[in-house]
């Protein structure tokens, strides 16, 4: 008992201290890592049908940054990242659903009437600073629920995919 | 409702009070619940925690192919690694967790998770080789930890359900007790719709009852025939109805709110109208109001000023002061008390004329007749032709006629005004009834009608009342039967009913009779019923209504009754009591041949009628005597100083000074005739009259038309020195021989003859006995009606005397009676 609670009151260091550790890691890793790859009913690429993001084409998005607890971490968190309107808007993404899928192969189906101004976005960074695998990273889809108290629910829960990694867009017929 | 609605109302407020509180409360909860239950907690806890199981397998996976495998192998262990490592963070992170790890075994495989992550950390972030290594030790780790991983996973759908359930158990406490509170709320609720209801109901019926009360208060007010107006303190019109708009011809919207005193109040009566009303607010003092009807002025639109009658009353309507006016147009009410009291004042005016008339007619008409029927009666005595005494005769009648007329006129007026109480005195019935009988006989012969009287009872002689009255009565209703029967009989019944005070008096004829229709008017005033007779004999047709009044006036009752054809009855009873004999009665002294005056007596013969004065003249001549004439009263007061008189016969109403004013005169003025004797000669007719006369100085009085014997008798009276009598009785004065005048001097001497004889026969059969013999009172008795008859006064009275002895002793009687006889014995013939 005495040990678990020393490991829930030191798991944010011992996170960031991973993630530092993690980053390390990955600055070894070749620069055009692809970390989401778009499918479906989007817009051709220069090279073939698939998105293949890199972090830095993330990044060259329109940056949004928001601020909101959730249920999964303790306190305030601010996250960055490219909002999903921009990103599908980016991709050329038709409206339907999208089937997003994490790297453990959690998929799930989010509306693109969700992918609004003042909605999700795909966070990169949380408090400043990129996420590992290990936490949740690198991408999260995250709901600004402190903002909209209407996302608090089951349902927004589960489209709230971290270690988001691919993405396939289903047009409505 | 109000006593008894106070405690359900509040008892119902605080029910709804408390459930609205209860639900209040309830609602919160299951607000705040839904608000939890809108805002997850947390996602998925059986899928969480068995991803962690799935987390740790694929780890193991990955492990067992890098064993054996390559590099990427290694990465892949990494990967799984990692990806359990954030699995395993998140479900310590996550909220349910903290529950969860109260139970000690949960928090104990936690923490043995956590410490195979710890361990294997620097291994897998290391290099390779160690990784490579180290995957036997960490496999050999995680076969331990799986069924740990596993009860972590179970423990964590055994939570969920767990929590689910207590939270559906709490959700459905709350929502029972909120089902109850709404139930009792709707109760409550149902509850105040029905007292609601209830309320609305009463309400209606009281609205409905003011209504009604409201339109019968606004009917009787707009229907009211009255005008009707409301003001408030303030002076202003509050209701007007139809009836004050059409007496003042406002109409009742323009003048609603405005001032009353401006619109109704005549301009002068404005500012007291303002002050009283003034008064009344300050200080409560009420003058009009509450007064009942008041009358003062009104003023219409057109400005017109009338008279109102008005009553004011104070009313509270709706906790406010109003004041409650009916008014009346009083004009025409007015006008008809106006006229009202100028039509009486035009009768009084009327009655009074008719009065000045009856009176100036009793002067005015009866001087006139007295200077005709007193020059006839000189003219008797004159040496004239057939012819011409039966012209005079004619004259007579006539005038005698209207005499009668003017008296009968004189009469009803008198008996219908005058309320003196009748004149009660004692007299003799028996000769009343007998006298009037002998006056009317020669009637009854011209007529051819045989007239008689029947005395059915005793005590028919000595009697109190009115005599005077009884005799008209008697005269009218035996002189009718006569005028209307013709060579019939007329009888005249007298009776003392069952020995009463009433006697009873019924004169029958044979005549013409009267219609029966006719015979409830007889006794009206100038009804005359047209017959053939009445042509012949004209009259007033006042008689009966004359006999009818002087019957009632004296206690008694009149009735008729007749078959037409056949004949008439009229029956009248009188109460007559009976008196004592001794009581002195007059009797007939009517008909005693009056003595002779002293020789050359001296008259002052004072009238303003030439006639009147000439007639008199010759009367005195004629009674041997001398007089003096003047023709007003100061001739005569210069006379009275000059010349000593025996007497004053004075006119009353005469220009300048009156009789009375002249007598006073004489008596106070002159030594000389201070006291003569004065006999007033007037028309005056009414009782009251003579006697204001006789209340003065004056011993006598004589009607006018005077006649000789009225004189005579009058100045026998006067120079006898009798006590002044209380008034004068008309009917003594005219109670001239009637013997002589209807049988006529051949039977007059006759009978006097007769009586003579029978006189000597009493006196020549009287023996010396001093004693009065009852034979000796009925001779006398008898004697006495015949001297009585004849107009032998004396004589008369000596057998009165004798009748009435109050010892039974003749003492001087008897040689005064042969003395008497023997005077009268030698000139009996030439008595007349």
């Amino acid at each position: 008992m005495k040990s678990l609670n020393g490991i829930l009151t030191k798991s944010p260091s011992r996170s960031l201290l991973a993630g530092v550790v993690f980053m390390a890691m990955v600055a070894t890793q070749p620069m055009a890592e692809t970390v989401l790859t778009i499918t479906g009913d989007v817009a051709e690429t220069a090279d073939g049908a698939k998105w293949q993001l890199d972090e830095n084409a993330l990044r060259a998005l329109p940056m949004t940054m928001l601020e909101t607890d959730t249920i999964w971490t303790e306190g305030l968190q601010t996250f960055e990242g490219v909002s999903l309107a921009a990103l599908l808007a980016h991709v050329g993404a038709g409206k339907g659903e999208l089937r997003a899928t994490a790297v453990n192969d959690y998929t799930v189906s989010i509306p693109t009437s969700d992918a609004v101004k003042g909605g999700p976005i795909v966070a990169y960074l949380r408090n400043g600073e990129k996420m590992s695998l290990r936490d949740k990273g690198p991408l999260w889809i995250v709901y600004p629920f402190a903002e909209n108290a209407s996302y608090q629910t089951e349902e927004y829960y589960s489209r709230s995919i971290w270690q988001l990694d691919r993405i396939e867009v289903v047009a409505d017929e | 409702m109000l006593m008894k609605g106070r405690w359900p109302f509040l008892l119902f407020a605080s029910l709804l009070l408390a459930s609205l509180l209860l639900v209040g409360v309830l609602g919160r909860t299951v607000f705040a619940d839904l608000r939890v239950l809108s805002k997850a907690q947390n996602d998925d806890v059986s899928w969480t925690m068995s991803q962690l199981e799935v987390e740790l397998l694929m780890l193991q996976n990955a492990a067992l192919s890098a064993q054996t495998g390559e590099l990427a192998d290694l990465q892949q262990v990494r990967k799984r690694f990692d990806i359990f490592f954030s699995r395993n963070t998140t479900v310590r992170q996550s909220a349910f967790f903290g529950p969860m790890a109260r139970n000690e075994e949960v928090a104990a495989y936690m923490a043995e998770t956590v410490e195979f992550l710890e361990q294997s950390i620097p291994f897998v972030d290391g290099p390779d080789e160690n990784l490579r290594s180290r995957l036997p030790f960490m496999l050999s780790q995680i076969e331990v930890l799986r069924p740990k991983v596993r009860a972590l996973a179970l423990s964590g759908v055994d939570h969920f359900t767990t929590q689910v359930s207590a939270d559906r158990q709490r959700l459905s406490v709350t929502l029972q007790r909120l089902a109850f509170g709404l139930t009792t709320l709707i109760a409550v609720l149902f509850l105040a719709l029905a007292s609601l209801i209830q309320l609305y109901r009463q309400g209606q019926r009281a609205a409905q009852l003011s209504d009604r009360a409201r339109s019968r208060f606004e009917a009787a007010v707009s229907s009211s025939l009255d005008a009707v107006l409301v003001v408030d303190k303030r002076g202003q019109i509050v209701e007007f109805n139809g009836a004050a708009e059409t007496v003042f011809g406002y109409s009742r919207m323009d003048v609603l709110g405005k001032d009353m005193s401006d619109l109704i109040v005549p301009e002068e009566l404005r500012a007291a109208h303002r002050a009283g009303l003034k008064r009344f607010v300050e200080t409560g003092n009420k003058k009009v109001i509450g007064a009942g009807r008041v009358r003062l002025q009104g003023m219409r639109a057109s400005g017109e000023v009338f008279p109102v009658e008005l009553s004011i009353s104070l009313s509270e309507a709706s906790g406010e002061t109003v004041f409650v006016s009916f008014l009346r147009d009083i004009t025409s009410e007015l006008k008809a008390e106006e006229d009202l009291k100028n039509a009486l004042e035009k009768a009084q005016v009327g009655e009074q004329a008719k009065s000045n008339l009856l009176t100036v007619m009793s002067h005015e008409m009866r001087t006139p007749l007295n200077g005709i029927l007193g020059s006839l009666d000189l003219l008797d005595q004159s040496n004239l032709s057939d012819t011409q005494k039966r012209h005079l005769a004619s004259i007579g009648i006539s005038g005698e006629l209207l005499l009668s007329h003017v008296n009968d006129v004189l009469d009803l007026s008198s008996l219908g005004t005058e309320n003196e109480p009748p004149k009660q005195a004692p007299f003799n019935l028996r000769d009343l009834v007998q006298d009037v009988n002998a006056s009317l006989r020669s009637n009854a012969d011209q007529a051819g009608n045989d007239l008689s009287v029947d005395f059915t009872t005793q005590d028919l002689e000595a009697v109190r009342g009115d005599r005077g009255a009884l005799q008209r009565c008697l005269v009218n209703l035996v002189g009718n039967a006569l005028k209307f029967t013709r060579d019939g009989s007329v009888a005249i019944e007298v009776e003392r009913l069952s020995s009463s005070d009433v006697v009873e008096f019924r004169v029958a004829d044979t005549g013409v009779g009267i219609a029966p229709e006719n015979l409830s008017r007889i006794f009206e005033e100038f009804v005359t019923i047209d017959t053939a007779f009445d042509r012949e004999n004209s009259g007033t047709g006042l008689g009966l209504a004359i006999t009818k009044r002087l019957i009632e006036r004296n206690g008694g009752t009149l009735e008729a009754d007749s078959l037409l054809g056949e004949g008439s009855l009229f029956t009248f009873r009188l109460p007559l009591p009976k008196v004592d004999v001794g009581d002195g009665i007059r009797g007939t002294a009517g008909t005693q041949t009056l003595p002779d005056l002293p020789k050359g007596f001296h008259a002052l013969i004072v009238d303003d009628n030439d006639i009147n004065r000439e007639i008199l003249v010759d009367i005195i001549r004629e009674l041997g005597g001398r007089s003096h004439q003047a023709s007003n009263g100061y001739d005569a007061i210069d006379m009275c100083d000059d010349t000593d008189f025996d007497v004053l016969l004075l006119d009353i109403s005469m220009p300048g000074i009156d009789g009375i004013e002249t007598l006073k005169r004489i008596r106070d003025g002159a030594a000389r005739n201070a006291a003569t004797p004065a006999v007033a000669v007037t028309a005056h007719a009414s009782v009251s009259d003579h006697e204001a006369i006789l209340a003065q100085d004056f011993q006598r009085l004589v009607l006018k038309p005077v006649r000789r014997s009225a004189i005579h008798s009058t100045l026998v009276e006067v120079f006898s020195g009798e006590e002044k009598v209380g008034s004068h009785d008309l009917d003594m004065s005219e109670q001239e021989p009637e013997f002589l005048k209807r049988f006529g001097q051949e039977r007059y001497t006759e009978a006097q003859l007769e009586t003579q004889g029978e006189l000597s026969q009493f006196l020549d059969g009287k023996g010396t006995s001093d004693l009065i013999s009852e034979k000796d009172r009925q001779e006398a008795h008898r004697l006495s009606g015949s001297a009585a008859v004849l107009g032998w006064q004396s004589l008369w009275s000596i057998l009165q005397e004798i009748q009435n002895a109050p010892e039974g002793q003749w003492g001087d009687l008897l040689s005064r009676l042969r003395n008497e006889a023997e005077a009268l014995h030698p000139d009996a013939a030439d008595q007349r």
